[in-house]
């Protein structure tokens, strides 16, 4: 599933990244790598927050379908 | 002693910056692009050297103008010392950019900063040994509490360049050191290794840049095409077998990371009811540390020996839960028995029964690498960690930000708080009646009111020096004093509004903002980050334009920049409550809200038709760092303000007052009697060039010298549109005018009919905007180009859309 599945509060751990390869470099800097923890704070229809390694991005909606966890 | 200082955005690089320098500093631009350089000479108290503030920066790739520009300030300029600033609440992503600069080899220590905060979080690192697993000097420091930053000072020259980690991945280890003998027989053979090593390149970071297809890496290494292709092999082997390499790299400097932060490093938490007995433990891991400091570095492993003993001796077993327990042995030895045990290894054992640490040796270094490999075999996250914000917390109390953050970005309640938000803005800033209250205004109002005041008895001082009426005083009081002055009297609102906009963003609240105002904007080509500029210029175009500054994409920013102007600032309304007022006395609140809605209707259009013709790329997918909630400190934002008080008062002693010179030349100098004379303003150049384009505007409803000159003038400011019209009425008919007391009637003189009137204020509203905005937009695009550009587009736009105006109301009509 994708990230934006996971119910606010839910922990869940990043299987693959699907963006575009800047955009995964630039997620991979945040330490969004396969493997990593993540929590889903908040998600709305602008997108979601999610905590990652004790920093808190944002990130758009079409972002979070490329995000695989379980 | 040169010195640069390095970090992420919000780890308190310009709060550091502004403590060592005090006023000593200098803001420019880094030539070529329009991010901001900072430089600034340390204040004697804390000895002598030049600082640079580098741009807040996530890694050194070069994805954006900031990291670009970071790297090759630390690559051509070899600054002596470069102090790398760790967030230390947030020490892993930190550490990221840490392990980047520890593969460039640049002379490197590092601030650990908002220690006060940890602290206060019931957190501790030990830092002597965050220092030795990493080979990098580490110096505990608090910007914004000024403590210890002497000890950071003195710590400069012990700055080496740092031995490089073995990154834990055999794989990638492996196919490093191919590349770069690779790159090495190359060099060899092309004559290049003096220049690259000289350069301070070291081979090994251009090995591994070669591997992250790093452009400008790429580009100055020119490798034939024999090496290329054989780089290429290797890369394409790698990643059939362990997939993408840019992911190999940031996976294994995460977990070099991870090892050095919850291996290496002790964090102890005596937050919240949950760790409630590590409160305990962290009084007696203190205690155990003036043991420690008593009884020099080095006696480290014996000090944890003697905590953990205490810690035995006082918590009762029983109560201890089991985070507890494994708190108690996880970050000294229970991980580090985990994974040495496993190898039948007995280094951790050594380590904390007094031996010493094996130096210079990072555990991973005897892992096999298949340990590394999987992630679903060991991983530090599953262990307990102490600063696990992640599951661990879950079933906890929500922590405060959590429940901030979910209401400002609430997918109902979000646009409720921003509107306020902004209102209370706009409110304080611009309104004439605070709370309602008539007669009270708001801060904004008042204090335009009292530079008025003084810029209007300067003039009359400055007025008695010279002789009433000659051409001299008219310069110095008329057009130098009235020009630049009015300009001088917005000063106030612009830096109220940057006031609030910087406690807005300091708190931390602008960043959720441009969130929620992502979805919005990328209909129309822009991002969130775009959404506080624009917000801005309904105040003024120049603090919105200098606000663009937050969009790290370059078209993204340019794009922004062309729109600002756009938005109908606070000097334009005059004009439209006179002619509204004059015209549509019914309507008046409507014709002047429907000005405001034009303005965003045109940036819109305009939007989407640059994005689709100038700005073709790709919209940069929305991500933010959301920061900290953090309360705003009164210097760093009476600095930040300072520094756009400077920015805009140098403008004003230079463009905006030769400007001023040149109109009032235009304005009061003119062919008379045969000879070039000082004039009456009816036969000055300017009227003469009024009447000459005059013919321009016919087709607008309004091809009559006076709206034109006013027109022309409202360059100098908008304010100046209405004040001109007044003028010259009066000077055509000799009424006499009293307030604004601009009549349909009088108005009527100067040929405007209803359909006019509204074509003129269309017009106002969207043509070049004011010298002041000119120059700020010439400054923030970095080129004249750009900025008449803008200029010329917004002049067009502005005659389209009054013509259409104008013709097609004149059907109706
Ligand atoms: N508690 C605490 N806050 C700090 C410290 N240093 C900086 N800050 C705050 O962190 C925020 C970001 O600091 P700033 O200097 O603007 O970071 P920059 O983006 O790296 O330039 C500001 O709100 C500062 O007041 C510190 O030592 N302790
Ligand atoms: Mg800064």
């Amino acid at each position: 599933m994708t990230i934006d599945a996971v119910d606010i509060g839910e922990g869940c751990r990043l299987v693959s990244c699907d963006a575009p390869p800047r955009t995964r470099s630039k997620l991979e800097t945040f330490g969004l790598v396969p493997g990593e923890r993540i929590r889903v704070v908040q998600s709305t229809r602008a997108g979601l927050i999610i905590e990652v390694k004790q920093s808190r991005l944002a990130i758009s909606r079409d972002l979070a379908h490329c995000l695989v966890v379980s | 002693m040169r010195i640069a200082l390095i970090g992420n955005p919000n780890s308190g690089k310009t709060t550091l910056f502004n403590e060592l320098t005090g006023a000593n500093q200098h803001v420019g631009n880094w030539p070529g692009v329009t991010v901001e350089k900072k430089e600034g000479t340390v204040r004697p108290a804390y000895g002598q050297g030049e600082i640079v503030d580098l741009p807040g920066i996530y890694s050194l790739s070069p994805f954006s103008m900031e990291e670009v520009v970071s790297r090759d300030y630390l690559i051509d300029e070899t600054p002596d010392v470069v102090v790398n600033i760790v967030d230390a609440t947030n020490l892993e992503r930190n550490l990221y950019l840490t392990i980047q600069l520890i593969e460039l080899n640049v002379p490197l220590i590092i601030a650990l900063n908002m220690m006060d905060e940890l602290e206060r979080e019931g957190y501790h690192i030990d830092t002597a040994r965050l220092s030795h697993d990493l080979g990098v000097p580490v110096v505990p420091i608090s910007a914004a509490k000024k403590s210890r930053l002497d000890e950071l000072v003195q710590a400069l020259p012990e700055a080496r360049e740092p031995k490089r980690h073995e990154l834990p991945n055999p794989h990638l280890e492996r196919l490093i050191a191919l590349v770069e003998a690779l790159l090495n027989e190359h060099l060899v053979r092309e004559h290049h290794l003096g220049d690259l090593t000289a350069q301070g390149y070291p081979l090994h970071w251009a090995a591994i840049k070669v591997l992250e297809s790093d452009e400008l890496v790429l580009g100055h290494l020119t490798l034939d095409e024999a090496t290329q292709r054989r780089v290429d092999d290797l890369k394409t082997s790698f990643e059939k077998e362990h997939g993408l390499l840019c992911t190999a790299f940031a996976d294994a400097r995460y977990r070099l990371i991870h090892h050095v932060v919850y291996h290496g490093v002790t964090i102890w938490s005596t937050d919240g009811t949950r760790h409630k007995h590590l409160r305990h433990a962290h009084k007696n891991f203190h205690r155990g540390r003036k043991h420690h400091d008593r009884h020099g570095r080095d006696d480290r492993a014996h000090t944890r020996d003697r905590y953990d003993a205490r810690d035995t001796h006082t918590c009762d077993a029983h109560t201890r839960d089991r985070h507890d327990s494994r708190a108690h042995h996880d970050c000294g030895t229970c991980m580090a028995q985990t994974l040495y045990g496993a190898h039948g290894e007995g280094p951790a054992g050594e380590g904390f029964s007094g031996g010493d640490l094996p130096r210079g040796r990072l555990p991973h270094e005897k892992l096999l690498d298949d340990e590394w490999h999987s992630n679903d075999e060991w991983h530090p996250n599953d262990e307990w960690h102490p600063n696990d914000e992640g599951p661990a917390r879950l079933d906890a109390q929500l922590a405060l930000s959590d429940r901030i953050d979910r209401l400002v970005t609430h997918r109902i309640g979000a646009i409720p708080v921003f509107l306020v938000v902004i209102f209370a803005v706009f409110h304080l800033t611009f309104s004439e009646s605070l709370f309602g209250i008539p007669g009270l205004p708001s801060p904004g109002v008042f204090l335009q009111s009292l530079v008025e005041g003084g810029v209007a008895a300067f003039g009359n001082m400055v007025s008695l020096l010279f002789e009433p009426g000659s051409w001299a005083e008219s310069l110095v009081v008329g057009g130098i004093i009235g020009g630049v002055g009015i300009v001088l009297t917005f000063l106030p609102k612009i830096l109220l509004l940057f006031l609030f906009l910087t406690l807005l963003e300091d708190c931390g609240y602008m960043a959720r903002a441009a969130f929620v105002m992502d979805r919005l904007l990328k209909k129309f080509g822009l991002g969130g980050k775009s959404f506080l500029p624009l917000l801005m210029g309904f105040g003024c175009t120049v603090p919105a334009a200098m606000a663009c500054r937050v969009l790290e994409n370059e078209q993204d920013r340019k794009l922004t920049l062309m729109l600002v102007p756009f938005m109908s600032c606070g000097a334009r309304a005059p004009i439209f409550l006179v002619f509204a007022a004059a015209f549509f006395p019914q309507a008046a609140d409507i014709v002047v809200f429907s000005m405001y809605l034009l303005g965003i209707a045109v940036a819109v259009l305009a939007g989407i038709a640059l994005r689709k013709l100038l700005f073709k790329g790709e919209l940069v997918p929305f991500i933010i760092e959301l920061p900290r909630y953090r309360a705003p400190r009164a210097r760093s934002v009476l600095l930040t303000l300072w520094d756009k008080l400077r920015d805009y008062l140098v403008r004003a002693g230079t463009v905006i007052f030769a400007m001023c010179v040149f109109v009032w030349f235009l304005s009061n100098f003119g062919v008379s009697g045969g000879g070039f004379a000082y004039v009456a303003m009816e036969d000055s150049l300017l009227v003469a060039f009024g009447s000459l384009i005059a013919p321009l505007f016919a087709p607008l409803g309004f091809g009559n010298w006076i709206a034109v000159v006013a027109v022309l003038t409202g360059f100098i400011a908008k304010e100046s549109v209405v004040g001109t019209l007044g003028v010259l009425l009066n000077a055509e008919t000799g009424a006499a005018l009293g307030g604004s007391g601009l009549s349909a009637a009088l108005l009527a003189t100067a040929g405007f009919t209803p359909v006019a009137a509204l074509s003129f204020m269309v017009f106002c509203l969207l043509y070049i905007p004011c010298v002041a905005a000119f120059a700020t937009l010439k400054k923030e695009f970095g080129s004249w180009k750009w900025a008449i550009g803008q200029a010329a587009l917004s002049t067009a736009v502005a005659y389209g859309a009054a013509l259409v105006v104008f013709q097609v109301g004149s059907l109706f009509a």
